[in-house]
Formats: structure tokens, C-alpha cells, sequence
């Protein structure tokens, strides 16, 4: 038997997948019910489970489909397109909640875990945030301290996601038995270990159905063998999950606002206002080709985020700026979409406002934009250096480009390594390497597909204008830094006087 | 991190002896580290003993920027691993500025 030509290929898998999931959303996911019920049904996690949902990259040797992330991604913008709370669910399982596992563990751990991630049976989630310890993941005070043959933990993590139903929660913890006082390690708690408790399901903005606790550990006892990777690396392993995860949100940003432009095409086609479709004026068609130019974009730099995390190698700045871009890209659609709604957008019966509200969260969760911003720019200004671009055929976006790479190399030798505190400098910069980014990627997808060769055209104008502004905008960095020191300094000193240490 | 209170007058800078500056540098990391700078070794790598990733690192070598006044290049900071290098070069520039 000829076994490779009886072997799907990855597109046939592809292909198949994408029609079950289309099948379980229309028959299973009502999302305005959803959210309003607060909770993801049992019933619809079962029937993800049931189309596969859960396997997604879980590797084939242990009951998975073991997608590439890139594929994995296309099913949660699918999802994200009708909910996001499901995406939500999906994605961070795929993301975070098992990708150290699938890479870190042990191979007993593998074999025992896996294949019940796999089947949805575990759902995975994810801790490092707690309540002291936000963007600074320096200040974890969740300890881990070797004994015996395993690890005694005591702490708390905020705002788990998935961390309601959870089957297998992935922690970040503060190690310093292993590997000096200021370790830390990543660890795996199955739900059923004594001294493990969850709390009360959050009231949030959005997402309202995804399931977002705190997550206590009481005197919790694992063996040595739930500890992911060398004891003491856990903040590399988080950094790469992180890269890992933040793609995968990217990617299911551009599904919901895919799903807000095409509500947008359909509305403003169909409602005549001064008769004529509203559709037809210049504010209009300007506001509908931004948001198809932007969601142009940002799948073209989630993608490219995604093949390079496939590729191996250094993902920090390239998943950073996808996550960025994608989230302020997805929530300007949303934004834009219920402005062309008019009223109606306002109300509940369009699904407009949900989705607006819903992508809210990208914005901060898995690294809020401004930190990662912050230190994105800080990374441009360390470089060792910045490689040579070559010419994308585009002279205006090629100039852009090399003004950046000018501007880049004159603030590193005007301020040297205190530049990189600068955090108007840094973050200003980083814009500016977003839109570089986002607008490289839109180019080199174009030149695949022919038949987009306009709207890239117009996403690269929009993107090296927003660029050049960032990078005008380093002209006023002192003078910004003098007045906002001062005017906080008067605005915030009613409030600290009581507080002062 | 932005309260220096061990800001190094300029003219201060020439009678400041080597081990000054250490203990200057020591202080300021265990600042930001928030720990007690007797558990701050000379040895100490800034990353698998002080648990400085990279952030942190440049944080600190900032701060030693302010401290002394001096300007600290992108180029001369890298391949530095242990507090001992970093102290190093911060004295060298002190000396060298003067």
C-alpha cells in the first residue's frame, strides 16, 4: 500500500478543518446567547473537542493534528469571526496553555498529558500575571521550593484565562532553590492536586464568556517532573510561549475584524441615506478602504509573524509588533465599523458592538501594547545592527525606511545605552518599526497575489505616512517629557500626598 | 527606578577611589533589584545569578549613566556578563572622562 498517496496532505487537512469548524460554529455557537449566558456551554466545549479544536498543535505522536502555528491561526480567526470567547478558549489552549508542554516536557509528562489536551478532556491555561506582578514579571511572588522528590508551591495567579475549566494550568514560578535566589520556573499543576482552588468567575468588558479566575495554590505538592525545561529557565520559557501566543492573538484579531468589516460591507452597501447607499460618499468609501487596507495588513504581518515562528529562532520583536499592531488594528476596525452603523451600530442586534468590545482586551492581555512598545524600541536601540532592507519597488516607503534606520542609528549615538529609558523615544520608534513591519509584510504578500496589489498599495501609503508621523514626532520628545514631568507631577499630587511612604 | 540619591557631583568624580565606585555600583544594582547589596557579589553573572534579563540590564547600566555622569555607547556594553565587567568599564570611563 502506497501509504503517502493515502496520506492527506496539509491543505486537504487544512480544507477539512476549516469546513468543521464552520459546521460546529453554525450549528453550535450562537454568540450574543454566549455571552450572555456569561459562560461557555459545556455543550459547545464538548462539540469543539468533538471537531477537533483542541488538537490543533498538539503533535501527531500524541493524539494531535500537529498544525504548524500559521494553520492553527487560520482556525482561530475562523472562530474569532463569529466569537471571540471561543477564540479566545481555542487560542489560548493552542498558545499558551500547551505550547511549553509540548516543547519543555518531559516525555512521560507528554505521553500522560497530551493526548488528553488533545482530545479537550484537559483544556489548558496559562498563569504568570498575579496581582502584584502585571507587565513586571519580576515582582512573581508565587514560590516553588524543592522538596523531596518535588516542588511545595504557595502563591496566587490573576486573571486566568480558561482558568475556570481547566484541566492542566501552566505556571510561572519563582524557584530560587534551584538555580539562585532570583529564579525562576515554569510548572505544570493538574487540576485534582490538592491545595489547587479557583475563584470566582471576573465580570469583564468583553469576552464576556471567556473564563477569566484567580487561581490559588495552598501548600501544593508536584513532583519533580511537572517542572518544564531546565529548573530556573522559566522566564526564557515564558518569553517564548509569549512570542508563541501573542501570534496566535494577532491572528485571531484579524478574524474579528474581518468579521466587523464584512457587517460594515453589507450595511453600508444596503442603507440609502440622501438616496444613494451610504456606502457611495467619499467619508465613506475613504473609512471602508482604511479598515480593508488595515485587515490587509495585519493578516499579511500576522502571517508573517507566524511562518517565522514556525522558522524557529528569535520571535520577541516580530510577535510583539503583530500583537500590537493587530490589536490597535482590529479595535480602530470595530471602532470604525460601529461608526458607519450609525445608531444602529450602538445596538445589541448588529454584533458590532460586541466585537468591539470584545477585542478590547488584545490590547493588554499577553503584554500590554504600551510595555511592549516600550521595549521593542529599546531592542531597535541595542541592535547590534540593523540589517539592510532592500529596495520593495516602493521609493516612498523605501525612503521611510531609511529615514528610520537613519534616525535609529543618530539617537543610539546621541544618548547611548540611557536612550534606551527614553520611553518616548522608544516607544515613538517602535510605531514607526510597527508600521515598517506591517507595511514590508503587506508588499511581500502582494507580490504573491496579484490580485491585491491595490489595496497593499494603498495599506503601504497609509502605513509610511503613520510611520513618518511617529518619526516627526521625535522632534518634541524633550519638550513632551518637560510638560507631561510637570503637569503629572501637579495632577497627581492630590492623590499621593496621603500615600507617600 | 528614577530616584538617584547617590548623584556623583562632577568634581567629585576625581577623588572617587576604585572602591567607591563599586560600592556606588552595588548600591544601585541592589536598588533595583530590591535586595540587600550584601548578597551582591563582585562575580555575580547579572543573569543566571541576579536574574537580570536584558531589560534590567540596560536599566542598571542607565543608571550608571546617571550616576557618573557618564556616556555609556551601545557598542562598549555588549558581551558584559558579570557586575566585575560592569564595574570595569564604569571605572574606566570615570577615569577616562576626567
Amino acid at each position: 500500500m502506497n501509504v503517502a498517496a493515502d496520506a492527506p496532505t496539509d491543505g486537504e487537512v487544512m480544507g477539512l478543518l476549516i469546513e468543521e469548524t464552520r459546521r460546529f460554529l453554525a450549528r453550535e455557537v450562537d454568540p450574543a446567547a454566549i455571552e450572555a449566558s456569561g459562560r461557555i456551554p459545556d455543550r459547545v466545549v464538548a462539540a469543539a473537542a468533538s471537531a477537533g479544536l483542541f488538537a490543533l498543535t498538539i503533535p501527531e505522536s500524541h493524539g494531535g493534528l500537529g498544525l504548524p502555528l500559521r494553520s492553527a491561526g487560520t482556525i482561530v480567526a475562523e472562530l474569532a469571526r463569529v466569537d471571540r470567547s471561543v477564540a479566545t478558549m481555542v487560542g489560548l489552549h493552542a498558545g499558551l496553555g500547551t505550547r511549553s508542554l509540548v516543547v519543555h516536557g518531559s516525555d512521560a509528562r507528554r505521553a500522560r498529558w497530551l493526548p488528553a489536551l488533545a482530545e479537550g478532556e484537559r483544556v489548558g491555561a496559562f498563569g504568570a500575571t498575579e496581582a502584584g506582578a502585571g507587565s513586571d514579571l519580576q515582582a512573581i511572588r508565587t514560590i516553588a521550593r524543592p522538596e523531596g522528590a518535588g516542588l511545595r508551591i504557595d502563591g496566587e495567579k490573576s486573571y486566568v484565562t480558561n482558568g475556570g475549566f481547566a484541566g492542566l494550568y501552566t505556571l510561572l514560578v519563582r524557584t530560587p532553590g534551584l538555580g539562585g535566589e532570583r529564579s525562576f520556573s515554569m510548572v505544570c499543576v493538574p487540576r485534582e492536586t490538592p491545595g489547587l482552588s479557583v475563584g470566582p468567575e471576573e465580570d469583564k468588558l468583553g469576552i464576556r464568556a471567556s473564563s477569566t479566575v484567580t487561581v490559588r495554590l495552598d501548600d501544593v505538592y508536584v513532583p519533580s517532573d511537572h517542572l518544564l525545561g531546565a529548573p530556573g529557565a522559566g522566564m526564557d520559557l515564558a518569553h517564548e510561549a509569549l512570542g508563541w501566543g501573542r501570534v496566535v492573538m494577532a491572528t485571531g484579531c484579524t478574524g474579528t475584524a474581518r468579521y466587523a468589516l464584512d457587517a460594515t460591507l453589507a450595511h453600508v452597501t444596503a442603507r440609502r441615506q440622501f438616496h444613494r447607499p451610504i456606502g457611495d460618499f467619499d467619508v465613506a468609501r475613504m473609512q471602508v478602504s482604511t479598515m480593508a487596507a488595515t485587515l490587509f495588513a495585519m493578516e499579511s504581518l500576522a502571517d508573517r509573524a507566524a511562518c517565522a515562528a514556525e522558522a524557529g529562532g528569535d520571535l520577541t520583536g516580530l510577535s510583539a509588533a503583530a500583537k500590537v499592531f493587530c490589536s490597535e488594528g482590529a479595535f480602530t476596525i470595530c471602532d470604525a465599523a460601529l461608526q458607519l452603523h450609525g445608531a444602529m451600530g450602538f445596538l445589541e442586534q448588529t454584533g458590532v458592538a460586541r466585537a468591539l468590545r470584545d477585542c478590547r482586551i488584545t490590547r493588554i492581555f499577553e503584554g500590554a501594547n504600551d510595555v511592549l512598545l516600550v521595549h521593542l524600541g529599546a531592542g531597535m536601540l541595542i541592535a547590534r545592527a540593523r540589517p539592510e532592507t532592500p529596495s520593495s519597488g516602493h521609493p516612498a516607503f523605501d525612503e521611510f525606511e531609511r529615514r528610520l534606520a537613519r534616525l535609529v542609528a543618530e539617537n543610539r549615538a546621541e544618548f547611548g545605552v540611557r536612550g534606551t529609558q527614553r520611553q518616548l523615544l522608544t516607544s515613538r520608534l517602535a510605531r514607526a518599526e510597527v508600521c515598517a513591519l506591517a507595511a514590508r509584510a503587506s508588499l511581500d504578500r502582494a507580490a504573491t497575489e496579484p490580485e491585491s496589489a491595490e489595496l497593499a498599495a494603498f495599506a503601504v501609503d497609509q502605513l509610511t505616512r503613520e510611520g513618518h508621523r511617529q518619526l516627526d514626532a521625535l522632534r518634541f520628545i524633550q519638550e513632551d517629557e518637560r510638560a507631561a514631568a510637570s503637569l503629572s507631577k501637579r495632577a497627581y499630587s492630590p492623590w499621593a500626598s496621603g500615600r507617600s511612604a | 527606578m528614577t530616584t538617584h540619591a547617590l548623584l556623583v557631583d562632577p568634581p567629585a568624580r576625581a577623588v572617587l577611589s576604585d572602591d567607591q565606585i563599586r560600592a556606588r555600583a552595588v548600591h544601585l544594582l541592589a536598588t533595583i533589584l530590591e535586595r540587600d547589596p550584601e548578597t551582591v557579589q563582585q562575580a555575580h553573572s547579572l543573569r543566571a545569578d541576579l536574574g537580570m534579563d536584558s531589560l534590567s540590564a540596560l536599566e542598571f547600566l542607565s543608571s550608571l549613566s546617571h550616576e557618573f555622569d557618564i556616556d555609556l555607547e551601545v557598542e562598549e556594553t555588549y558581551g558584559l556578563t558579570t557586575l566585575n565587567e560592569v564595574v570595569a568599564l564604569v571605572t574606566q570611563r570615570v577615569r577616562g572622562s576626567l
